[in-house]
Order: C-alpha cells, then structure tokens, then sequence
C-alpha cells in the first residue's frame, strides 16, 4: 500500500509545457531589457526617445503594481512581435557587453540550470519547502554587484535599474522576497510563468492545495455577461423560470440578460403554455391589457412583455393544477323540453356552440354564457357538428347534411344523399400535401371539402360552401331576438347527391357493409371507420377510391384517428383494442392492448394518444411506438367524452368531471362536484373548460352547460 | 509513409500535429481542408488558430480525439438537444476552472464545433440552476449592484412563482 502513496511534491516530475515553459533560455537579458523599456515608453504614451529616459523613471516604472505589468506584457507578447522574435539581431547589440552580471547564461541551453543559477536561492533548495526557507537566508549566493561595473556607455539607462536591484545585498526575508519578485519582472512572461512553476515544483501537496483554493476563487468569472450573446441565449435557454427570476436577482446587467424576448418566447413554448406564434400574436394583440391585469409591479419600468406572458400562462396553468383554486364558474341551462344529450360541443373564445339531440343548435357566449343564438332547421337530433370560422356544417338522424352562417343564424345548404342519419363528419382545409418536382409546395385540396359518414354505409365528400365571415364576433352583435320560437327559416336551398348536376357534390364512398361510424380526414386522405370492423382509406387524389380495407379488429369500430404526416392512422374498437396501422402501405403497425371493453374514444396529439372506454379507464400511448404510459383509473362508469393538450387531459363520465396531468399520468382535481347525472360533452382550451351535464333539480333532469373559467386577472378574484 | 497531418498553430506558438479526423470535429477547419484540399490532404496542412491558446487548443484537441468516433445528432431536433443531459465524459472532462471553461466554449464557439459548445452551455446551465441569487453572486464573483428599492420590486414581480 505505501507504493500508493502520493507524491509529496507532486509537480516535482512533471514537465513544463505551454506557457510555463522556459522559451529563450539564451536570448540576451539586454535585448529584452531594450524591449522593456521601449514598451514601457510606449504604455505610458510617452514621446520621448528611451535614450533620454533617465534611471528614476524607468525605477519607478518597474515598481509599477505586479499584477498591471503582467497584463500588459501578455497582450503585448499576444498582438506585438515578442521580444523573443528579435533574438536574430541581438548580437550586434551595443549593450551585449553586460552580460557578466549573469556569469551562467553565456551556457547555450534552455535547461532550468540556467534560471537556478540566477535564483539559486530557490533552485538549490529543492527538497525544501518553501516555508523553510527562512533557515538559510544566508546561504543566497546572489550575483555580487561587483560583477556589474563594465557597462555600456551609450545604453548605460537600461541595465541600471536590474543592477540597481543588485547592487543591495537583502539582509531580511521580506527584503529576499522583494529582490525576487523585482526581478521576476526583468523575465518575459512565459519566463517568469515558468519561474513561478519551479517554485511550485518545490510546494508541497498541502500548500498547493492552500494556493489551488486561492486561484480557483480568484478565476471566478461572470460567465454570463462576457461570452457572445448567442451563447448567453444558449445557456439561458437551457433554464427553468424559476432559474430565470433568480438570475434577474443577481445584478443589474444579469436582469437585463434576461429581460430579453427570444428567451421568454422560447420559454413558453418548451413549457408549452402556448401551442404556437398564434397563440402568442393573439395575447399580446392587446399588449396594454395585458400589462394593466397581469403586470403586479413593473420593475425599472421595462419588463419585457413576453416575461409577463409567461407569468399569465404559468399562474393560469398553475390554477388548473391546484385543485384548492375555485375557476368562476357560469352555468348555462340548455332549455329543452325533454331528457336531451348534448351531442356535440366546440367553442371559442366568442363563442359555445352545442348540438342536442332534440334537433337544436344552441350558441352561447364563452364571456358571459349568455344566449346568443339558436340554429333551427334539422328535423332530428344533431348528432354530428363541426364549425370553422362562420361556416357550421352539422348532420342529423333527419338524413341531412346542413351548412349555416353562423352570424345570420341561417341554413344555406341543405346536402340531401344519405339514406340514414349522418352520424360523423370532418373538414377538409386546403393544406401542404408535399413538394412537386420543382420543389414547390403542393396544395390539397384546393377548396375546402366536407365528408360525412352516415349509418347507410356510404361516405359522402362534398365542397363546402364556406361562409363570408367579417371578422366581427358574434358575442359583439348581441343576442339574436328574431329567432322566434316556432319560426324555422325555409330559405335554404336543398342538393342532392343523386342529383349528377350537384354543383357539391365530389364523390359518394362505397364499400362499408355497416354502419360508418367514425371519419377521420387530411389532405387527400380519409380513413372511415364502422360497424363492419374494418378500417377503410380513401385516396381523393385517386378518384376518392378506396386505397387499403384494412383488416384486423374483430368487432364495430367507434373511433378513427390520422397522422397525415407519418402515414398512420389509429382506430379504436368494440373488441377493446386500438389498431395503429400504416395508411400508406395497409400494414398493421401495433396493436394495443389493455383496455377491458369497448374503446369509443381516441384522441391525437403530437406526442400522446389518448384513448378512453368503457371500462372507466383513460389510456395514454406513445403514438409512434404504441408504448403504454399511463393508465387513469378513477372515473365509475364508461368514459363518455374527454379532450387533451399537451399538459392535460379532462374526461366526463357518470356525475365525475375530471383533471389528469398527462405527462405524469397523475389525477389532479374533480372540477365540478355538483353533477347527478351524465356528463355529455367536454371542451377546453388554455382558459377555460366547458362541460355539458346534466343535473336533477326538483325531481326533474336538466341540462347545463357549465362553464370554468381559470384565466380572471388576479385584481378580479 | 505516414498520412498527412493538420498542424493547428496555437496563438502562443505552439504546433499541434492532428489526425484530420480528429481535427475536422472543428467545422471551421473542415471547411478549410475541403476549400483548399476538395481530395484530402496530401500532405501536411498548416493552420493557425490565432484567438486560441496552447493549453486551451490542447484541451479541445483532447475532447475531439475523444469524439472522433461519435456520430452527434443532427441540429434538426433542438427540444431533444436541449433536453438531454451533459455526456458523462463531457461533464467530467468540463470539471476545470471557469477561466478555463470561458477559453473552451469561446474556442468551441470560434473553431465550430457545436456539440463541444452545447456541452460547455450545459455545463454553465447546470452552475445556475436551483441556485439562489446570493449564491449566483458568489458562484460567479458578481457585485449586487441593485438600490434596496430595486431589488424589491423585482422580488415583488417574481414573488407568485414562490407559491408552488
């Protein structure tokens, strides 16, 4: 064990390098000294010639702070020829002739003798520790000063200040000390360094250690504040908020390092408290809004407002997850004269729109839940509604496919064609479907489409007629008194899909033997699902045909889902699975197990597939992989609706409203606790959540949408 | 006979003879080697390397011979870049003291070699984090320059990420 030992001087053996080494152990000290003084004219600015320097001056100059000098001469060994470099025509020079004070240094190698002998104090000591020097302060063999009286002439100014050095024998330690370090600054730097170095080859482990904690402290730096601003911003964007604010704590310019926008907006959406710019352009529309509500106390008048951005959605998502936080709450009775399921659901922040089964169209305001509207039209329970931006399509067990103005209150288009009732339907946008040869962005399809599934077991894709929209909110127009009760608008007009010379009509899909129950639909892409278990995709750019019947489940299929951009597409089922198969290709990729019963409701996002059934579970899935993450237990009855984003998922099922973290997977709260009968509908967004339940009052069921607001200013609460 | 070499010249003088392979790990020199030498080095191949000192240009030279090997994930993802932690042997290699950690990410920075830098970020991020302001002041010997008043207003403006 005693090999193992550490070395008592641990620099002891090892060999100088780099900028400790000894470089030009035999360039002339005179050569040096000219340099020395030429560039301490030059720092000083001075215009005088060095001839004309007079000893006193060059004194004071070398008694100059160590730490100034050493600096100085860094840089001017880094931008500046280096002295070293004029080691060429030293040997010409009129003052080569003091070379005597150094009796060694005519010896032609870059060995440490060489410097032993002009410091033999230290040299010969070896095996000393520094501090026993004090013993031997006798013993210094320095150079007599008698050696020094040939000098030069002409150039006598500049040898004088080392001999003066010299020329006084110390007689204390501080003296010997002093002596040293004076005449460490006759050294260039690298010299010097390495001078530094074989003192320390002669420290011991302990006190290199005391010297170590000195240097590390001392090389302490603002690593912040130096480096390019785009490093800055790489290493601030690596930070949590919390980190942030603590940063902003530290000093004046630190604050302003992070007062900076890049920083925050990256922030919101790693923390992913905005979905995209949009979300972020639409906050900040009304900046000053913005400011006045959520900004507590502005500090040094300029908090960046992005910083407050951050602060809003971070209290407002914080609300969510606190289950000790009361949303306020608005409840909206849905009129009805019988037992009636909210079918459908979908707001805005104008706006709640929600479709029953007693062939209403119903439409709220999300500010204050007062009743803006109502779409009268449908013979039959809407079961099937989607809007975008003026232009709401809905269908119905009456066989039709209706298109409103939302605004007007009116039906424009009725689509005649199904043969039973419409149970789904998707929109078509015109989006990028990919790069044509030339590169250029391919568009499909060029005009909006609808298609709709009915239980007659055909598809049908029509153009959708969209509706001029002003841009102004509904909300803003006041509630619509002209929808009189028993009035039902007879203006539209009626198409038919039997018709060949329907202007809307694109195709009819055939080739389900049950029941499409589900529809799912993207660029030039749309999957079906039904009742005959099989998964159907349709080709619009290949005459809507059908590409893939694709084959698996074994029972009704309730629930479809695509992912356009990796070509696959998700199916939930009746035999308790999920299927996740390649559209392109028609191969089953993955299939899910887990659920007890019938899996009724898939929902996709980037990163999660959400999955609800009703074995009262909520399954959340990697979708590329089909890895399981979680499982949310906790409802008492099959799930009958739920949405997600990135953070969450809510869920409704029998009298239970409930919040689920999704990346943890973890329940989080019940929001509402007054519910006695089913929950029928769910939606939200960043701000708010609305519900469609139902409730006994005085024995009698009623219908209500319940509103939940997290997003009050906190001057409001 | 053995393969031509880049001789990266140090600021202070120094010559470091390099594999191209270990030395191309600096997108900076790739580019030069490709721009002047499109068929590869056939002979040694000078380039000095002005803003970087010998032991910093030493240390770096280290961190490429390490990765000359390691295939770093393209730019495209920068959510995943920026969520995985600091490599082992980087954080270990970056263990050195901030004067040396500054030289090393300013020379990543200038010599181009991205991963060595992220690392170098990561490094500093990790020096932050869960820090208290107190303690970033020490950490990176940094004077409070803030009036009482100013500090309270900023505490006040941050004080609702206290709660949780």
């Amino acid at each position: 064990m005693s090999n193992h030992l550490p070395s008592i001087f641990p620099l002891r053996d090892k060999e100088p390098e780099f900028e400790y080494k000894l470089t030009h152990g035999n360039n002339k000290l005179s050569n040096w000294l000219e340099e020395y003084s030429q560039l301490s004219l030059g720092r000083e600015n001075r215009k005088r010639n060095w001839d004309e320097k007079t000893i006193d001056e060059v004194n004071e100059e070398d008694s100059d702070d160590m730490t100034f000098s050493d600096n100085d001469f860094s840089q001017i060994s880094g931008n500046a020829q280096p002295p070293k470099r004029r080691l060429t025509s030293s040997i010409l020079s009129p003052i080569a002739n003091v070379t005597p004070i150094y009796p060694n240094s005519a010896s032609s190698n870059d060995e440490p003798a060489n410097i032993q002998s002009r410091t033999p104090g230290v040299g010969s000591q070896s095996n000393t520790p520094i501090s026993d020097m004090e013993d031997q302060p006798q013993q210094l063999p320095l150079p007599s000063p008698s050696a020094s009286p040939i000098q030069s002439s002409i150039k006598q100014d500049i040898n004088d200040p080392l001999e003066n050095y010299l020329a006084n024998i110390p007689t204390t330690q501080l003296e010997l000390v002093d002596l040293i370090k004076n005449l460490s600054q006759f050294l260039d730097s690298n010299n010097r360094n390495h001078v530094i170095f074989k003192l320390l080859q002669d420290v011991n482990r302990s006190s290199l250690s005391t010297l170590n904690n000195v240097l590390h402290d001392t090389l302490r730096r603002d690593l912040l504040s130096n480096l390019p601003s785009e490093i800055t911003y790489n290493i601030l964007s690596q930070l949590d908020y919390k980190s942030l604010y603590n940063i902003s704590l530290v000093c004046k310019n630190w604050y302003k390092l992070i007062n900076r926008s890049n920083v925050w907006i990256d922030l919101l959406k790693r923390d992913q408290l905005v979905e995209g710019q949009n979300d972020i352009n639409n906050e900040l529309k009304d900046s000053k809004q913005l400011i006045k509500q959520w900004g507590f106390d502005i500090p040094l008048n300029k908090i960046n407002i992005y910083q407050l951005l951050y602060k809003k959605r971070k209290i407002i998502y914080n609300r969510w997850m606190n289950p000790k936080f009361e949303p306020r709450r608005i409840s909206i009775n849905i009129p009805s004269p019988g037992n009636n399921v909210v079918t459908c659901l979908q707001h805005d922040d104008d706006k709640i729109i929600s479709g029953v089964d007693d062939k209403l169209i119903n439409i709220y305001s999300t500010k204050t839940g007062e009743f803006l509207k109502v779409l009268k039209g449908h013979e039959g329970g809407v079961w099937a509604l989607k809007y975008t931006g003026n232009t709401l399509v809905s269908g119905s067990t009456d066989r039709t496919v209706r298109i409103w103005n939302i605004k007007q209150g009116k039906c424009t288009h009725i689509f005649r064609g199904h043969t039973s009732t419409v149970r789904c339907l998707d929109i078509l946008h015109p989006v990028v479907i990919g790069k044509d040869d030339s590169g250029k962005d391919i568009i499909f399809p060029k005009e909006p489409l609808l298609v709709t599934g009915s239980r007659d077991h055909n598809l049908i894709v029509w153009k959708l007629p969209i509706q001029p929209d002003d841009g102004v909110k509904l909300s803003e127009l006041g509630p619509d008194d002209s929808n009189d009760d028993e009035m039902v608008d007879e203006s539209a007009i009626g198409y038919d899909a039997n018709d060949p010379s329907n202007p809307y009509l694109v195709k009819v899909l055939s080739g389900h033997t049950q029941s499409v129950r589900s529809v799912s639909a993207y660029g030039n892409i749309i999957v079906s699902g039904s009742y005959d278990a099989t998964v159907r995709v349709w080709d619009l750019l290949d005459n809507a045909n059908c590409k893939h019947v694709l084959n698996g489940h074994t029972d009704r299929i309730y629930s479809t889902s695509l992912d356009f951009k990796n070509k696959v597409c998700y199916s939930g089922s009746m035999d308790s699975r999920i299927h996740i198969w390649n559209f392109e290709s028609g191969e089953l990729l993955h299939s899910l197990e887990g659920h007890a019963s019938l899996v009724g409701l898939l929902e996709l996002s980037k990163d999660y597939l959400v999955s609800a059934a009703a074995d009262s579970t909520l399954r959340v899935w990697n979708p590329s992989t089909g890895e399981p993450y979680s499982k949310l237990e906790g409802h008492t009855a099959a799930i009958t609706c739920f949405q997600h984003d990135p953070l969450r998922i809510i869920s409704g099922s029998e009298r239970l409203l409930k919040l689920w973290d999704i990346r943890k997977g973890k329940f989080v709260r019940d929001l509402l606790a007054d519910v006695t009968g089913g929950i029928w509908q769910v939606s939200f967004d960043f701000n708010i959540c609305v519900a469609a339940v139902q409730r006994n009052i005085n024995d009698k069921e009623e219908t209500f949408l319940e509103l939940l607001d997290f997003s009050q200013p906190p001057g409001e609460i | 006979m053995s393969s031509p070499k880049v001789i990266l010249t140090s600021s202070d003088g120094e010559k470091f003879p390099t594999d191209p392979k270990v030395a191309e790990k600096s997108i900076l020199i790739k580019n030069m080697i490709v721009d002047l030498s499109p068929d590869g080095l056939e002979e040694d191949f000078e380039i000095p390397v002005p803003n970087v000192r010998a032991t910093v240009l030493q240390k770096v030279l280290d961190w490429c011979e390490h990765h000359k090997n390691t295939i770093f994930p393209e730019d495209e993802d920068e959510d995943t870049k920026k969520t995985t932690p600091v490599d082992e042997w980087d954080r270990n290699f970056l263990k050195v003291d901030q004067e040396m950690l500054y030289e090393i990410i300013s020379a990543a920075n200038y010599l181009n070699i991205k991963p060595l830098l992220d690392a170098g970020c990561k490094t500093v991020a990790e020096m932050i984090r869960n820090k208290s302001p107190e303690e970033l002041r020490k950490i990176f010997n940094i004077v409070n320059d803030f009036t009482p008043e100013e500090e309270a207003a900023i505490r006040r403006e941050n004080e609702w990420a206290e709660d949780r």
